[in-house]
């Protein structure tokens, strides 16, 4: 009986440990269907005689500009995961094919950018210059040059460890080598892109520095439409929650399907080192 | 027949080169030349070098020096935390089971929630009179504890740290795990044989095994412990009196103000501070990593 009581005893602990990661979206969950004076109160409580305020989700759809906000981080987020995606595999694909200096350069200035901050100023400059300030094009653009760094890193990885007795035989058979690439090597890279695909469209959804430095409130996505209700009803939390609730849900139903893919992807430095 | 590596064209890498140029190495190597220029947005069309003036302003300014304080702080703390309770979690989720699932998936949801939001959830937590923190600390009869967490100056930014590793915990353990499972159960069953306690184990088999996976966690978190913006912007930023101003906020702000030379010097400082600590660790690091 003891000893299965101090069996218990760490998955108990364990249990009450995971309630601290839980809590804080409940609370935001539970006041996000309160009427304005009680999501106030912000207890943790269900809402008062079981009334579900869902007026409030209808309400910020309304006045939040979320549908907006929401094409708009749909627009970015997979405009640049498409680029990043095709980009990165081709890139990839020569970088662990080939050897040599220029490739060294190449693969490790690209790791450089893992480390880097991006520059604001400067590329404020370089936009501006080439005139894709404040359009989807500049901002696909900037969040593709900030995803390419750790798709380059994964896709070489990955295609390292493809024998190349596969690429000659395609070569044999009288493939080119963008034959080659495209209906024999990206087919096989499928496990990585998914990772890839993943990865950056939550970077990509969910940055906020980008929309900020290089566009107008118009061209901002969900997370930032939170910050303007808390600036505009700083009393209404009900609002705020509601939200909060709609920004992080897309991300939530993504994470809960392709949780293998972001896990393996996070980690795979970990392990490849 | 072409030889083999003929095979491969270079042209396949320049969408991803030509992209990487025009927007990351161009402004970073421009940056450091607007860096020495005096120009701003109210002479926009008039710039001049002006040396090492902006440096010299930057490092006489007290406020610069209370981020980098305040940035280093806010990194060494999230280090620390995020990587002890991220193994510690590790240590006891690793078997496969289905409440380890549960587990592991609850503590990693939070890093799929941007920064900005996770922010404006906690100024709501750390409300000093209605935040569900203070409320429990009441509640508990731990009065004495509750704190006004994000206005006073004295704990601002530990608040805001406690807020990061909260959000990122879950990021380290899921290395962790990754880095428990990939040790061959061998060593465990030698170890076994010789005697050896878990504590031995875990000193001499778990720890030394998975030193890669410690590189990794420790170089994404002071990296992104540096770089914080989100965090700070959402909840305080900066305030108040300066307590919490970070190098994100500060670099922010220099850029608002429309001191575009000034800024790009701020950037700079703040780029070389980065790679510079990111370079050591990396170092220190790898000599600690064992091969299997």
């Amino acid at each position: 009986m003891i000893k299965r009581m101090m069996n218990l005893l760490p998955k108990f602990i364990m249990f009450l440990f995971s309630l601290i990661y839980i809590l804080p979206i409940w609370m935001v969950f539970i006041n996000s269907i309160k009427d304005s004076a009680n999501a106030n109160m912000m207890g943790i409580g269900l809402p008062e005689k079981g009334v579900i305020h869902l007026g409030n989700y209808f309400q910020v759809i309304r006045e939040g500009g979320i549908a907006r906000a929401f094409m708009n981080g749909i627009i970015e987020a997979t405009g640049s995961v498409v680029i990043i995606i095709l980009a990165a595999s081709c890139c990839a694909f020569i970088l662990a094919r080939k050897k040599g200096k220029l490739y060294d350069i190449i693969f490790y200035s690209f790791i450089m950018g893992l480390i880097v901050p991006v520059a604001f100023i400067p590329t404020y400059l370089v936009l501006n210059a080439l005139n894709l300030l404040n359009t989807y094009a500049g901002i696909i653009l900037i969040f593709t040059t900030y995803g390419l760094p750790m798709s380059v890193f994964l896709y070489t990885g990955f295609i390292k460890s493809i024998p190349r007795e596969l690429d000659e035989a395609a070569i044999i058979d009288g493939c080119g080598s963008l034959r080659l690439f495209f209906s024999i090597i990206f087919p096989l890279l499928k496990p990585v892109t998914m990772t890839v695909f993943i990865l950056s469209f939550i970077g990509a959804w969910n940055d906020v520095m980008i929309p900020m430095f290089f566009a107008n409130g118009n061209k901002w996505a969900l997370p930032l439409t939170v910050y303007n209700f808390y600036g505009g009803y700083l009393k209404s939390w009900n609002l705020i929650f509601a939200d909060i609730i709609i920004t992080i849900t897309p991300l939530l139903i993504i994470y809960l399907f392709g949780q293998k893919y972001i896990v393996s992807g996070m980690t795979a430095g970990a392990v490849k080192g | 027949m072409k030889k083999s590596t003929e095979i491969y064209t270079k042209w396949l890498m320049l969408p991803a080169v030509l992209i990487y140029t025009i927007f990351f190495i161009i402004p970073n190597i421009s940056g450091l030349i607007l860096a020495f220029t005096d120009w701003n947005v109210y002479f926009f069309d008039d710039f001049n070098f002006n040396g090492i003036d902006n440096f010299v302003r930057l490092f006489n300014e007290k406020i610069f020096w209370n981020a980098v304080n305040n940035t280093f702080y806010f990194a060494i703390i999230t280090v620390i935390f995020k990587n002890l309770i991220g193994f510690g979690m590790a240590l006891m989720v690793t078997k496969a089971s289905k409440y380890n699932t549960y587990l592991r998936t609850v503590m990693f949801l939070p890093v799929t929630i941007s920064g900005i939001v996770v922010s404006i959830i906690f100024v709501s937590i750390y409300n000093p009179t209605t935040g569900i923190l203070n409320q429990f600390l009441n509640a508990v009869g731990l009065e004495v504890l509750a704190k006004g967490w994000l206005v006073d100056t004295k704990y601002a930014m530990t608040s805001i740290a406690a807020m990061e590793i909260w959000q990122w915990s879950g990021f380290s353990m899921v290395v962790f795990v990754a880095g428990i499972q990939s040790i061959s159960q061998d060593y465990y069953e030698a170890a076994k044989i010789d005697g050896a306690s878990r504590w031995q184990e875990l000193r001499f088999i778990t720890i030394p095994l998975m030193m890669q996976s410690f590189t990794i966690t420790f170089i994404y978190s002071i990296i992104s412990g540096l770089k914080v913006f989100a965090q700070v912007y959402g909840t305080t930023n900066g305030g108040p009196n300066n307590a919490t101003q970070v190098m994100g906020t500060f670099l922010f702000k220099s850029f608002s103000n429309g001191h575009y030379g000034y800024s790009a010097a701020v950037g700079l400082v703040f780029m070389l501070m980065v790679m510079v600590v990111a370079g050591i660790i990396l170092v220190v690091m790898r000599k600690k990593e064992v091969e299997f």
